[in-house]
């Protein structure tokens, strides 16, 4: 049966897409922690009253540019969007897979969650 | 305390919250805000933002297994991903604008509907019946590997799934859960889908949902690296160990005393707002 052999071989796509974002993440994550620690362990926490993050830990651009300059909150941050882009790029694999089998619902289906995605991870 | 103390203590009971979470089916997040706030001090707020990124984390590291094994649905997934996701950016939303006390006392119902999902015994899964139309022209359908060969299913109530994973994603973004109960009783017992099948579907789903909501979240100021950086790896490491442990042994005493703690942790949310304890800050 062709369809459940090309659904079987998206699964399979799928699945190994979400172990290597979350791998690539966690190790950011906890490379830009043993950095955090190291630096800022002995410090005082602060997270009882909310005051917003700075602005280089608010947007996406900002994140990447902060993570380059192996700032560690910087880092950590970016892995933590990893995480966040990971499923955003299984949306996108869908959309390839359905758009080369020529499944024009499908492929619209994937389109407009993915439009919803961008905007929200955009507009940040 | 100092933030490697506090870090390492937060590291250790977001282990123990993810293993218990995978040991009992019931996922750790959901206790990852009440553990935060009324045992760290920790603001709601950042709580929220933490829970949020730790749930797609683990979530997506479980999808992973379960699409390898064959069980995930994609095309169920990306259908009603698009109502989680419009539902998830509404209650990020929706999260801006309602006192702080408002959402402790909606996360506390929240904990006790799932604390009540998890505590009542299995319900008889409705008989099959045909796909409806909609499935159909969907082409929803599909098969998964069971001992006796692949078993095939129906799917049905498309429109009714649909609300209800609206209702999901709103939550999802609210309150920076996954709300992994109530997607899987919407696939398992409205939409007939086989519970291992509406399982695996559901932590497919929740980190494309997370994702909706996390955008809103970050420009915000919500989430904090060194807050979520123990959260999120505390979490996927017990929830990976917990998994190992689920295959081993099926513990069924400990899914109602989890039921039992997450009831607790419920009442002193609700508690904690009437009390004055969740309070507007500087925003």
């Amino acid at each position: 049966m062709e369809r459940s052999d090309g659904d079987r071989a998206l699964q399979k796509q799928m699945g190994l897409l979400l172990r290597a974002g979350v791998l690539i993440s966690a190790a950011i994550v906890a490379a830009g922690g043993g950095l955090y620690l190291a630096g800022e362990g002995a410090g005082i926490p602060d997270y009882g009253v909310f005051h917003s993050e700075p602005d280089e830990l608010r947007s996406l651009f900002a994140i990447v540019e902060s993570a380059r300059a192996l700032d560690s909150r910087g880092l950590m941050q970016l892995g933590l969007l990893v995480v966040l882009a990971t499923p955003v790029a299984g949306v996108v694999l869908e959309l390839v897979t359905f758009a080369r089998r020529r499944n024009i619902l499908y492929v619209g289906i994937a389109a407009i969650v993915l439009a919803v995605l961008v905007h929200s991870l955009m507009s940040s | 305390m100092t933030i490697l103390a506090l870090t390492g203590l937060i590291w250790i009971g977001s282990l123990l919250a993810g293993f218990l979470g995978a040991l009992t089916g019931l996922g750790g997040g959901v206790v990852i805000v009440p553990l935060l706030t009324l045992v760290f001090g920790v603001d709601i707020h950042y709580a929220i933002g933490a829970s949020l990124v730790s749930v797609a984390a683990t979530s997506s590291a479980a999808a992973a297994v379960y699409l390898k094994q064959g069980f995930a649905n994609i095309r169920i997934a990306l259908v009603l991903e698009l109502a989680t996701t419009l539902g998830a950016v509404g209650g990020a939303v929706l999260a801006l604008q309602l006192p702080t006390a408002a959402i402790a006392v909606l996360f506390g119902l929240a904990l006790l509907l799932s604390a009540y999902l998890s505590a009542r015994p299995p319900q008889p899964r409705p008989e099959p019946q045909a796909a409806d139309k909609l499935a159909e022209a969907l082409e929803l359908a599909g098969e998964y590997p069971d001992a006796a060969g692949p078993q095939s299913y129906q799917v049905r109530s498309v429109g009714i799934g649909f609300g209800l994973m609206g209702v999901a994603g709103m939550l999802s973004g609210l309150l920076g859960i996954g709300s992994g109960a109530l997607k899987v009783l919407a696939m398992d017992q409205v939409m007939g889908i086989p519970f291992k099948v509406s399982t695996a579907t559901s932590n497919f789903m929740i980190g494309v949902t997370a994702a909706a909501s996390a955008g809103v979240y970050l420009s915000r100021g919500y989430i904090d690296p060194g807050l979520t950086m123990p959260v999120m790896l505390g979490v996927l490491v017990g929830s990976l160990l917990g998994a190992r442990v689920f295959i081993a042994a099926k513990p069924k005493l400990l899914r109602p005393v989890f039921a039992g703690v997450i009831a607790l942790l419920a009442v002193q949310m609700i508690a904690g707002a009437f009390g004055g304890r969740f309070v507007d800050g500087a925003l």
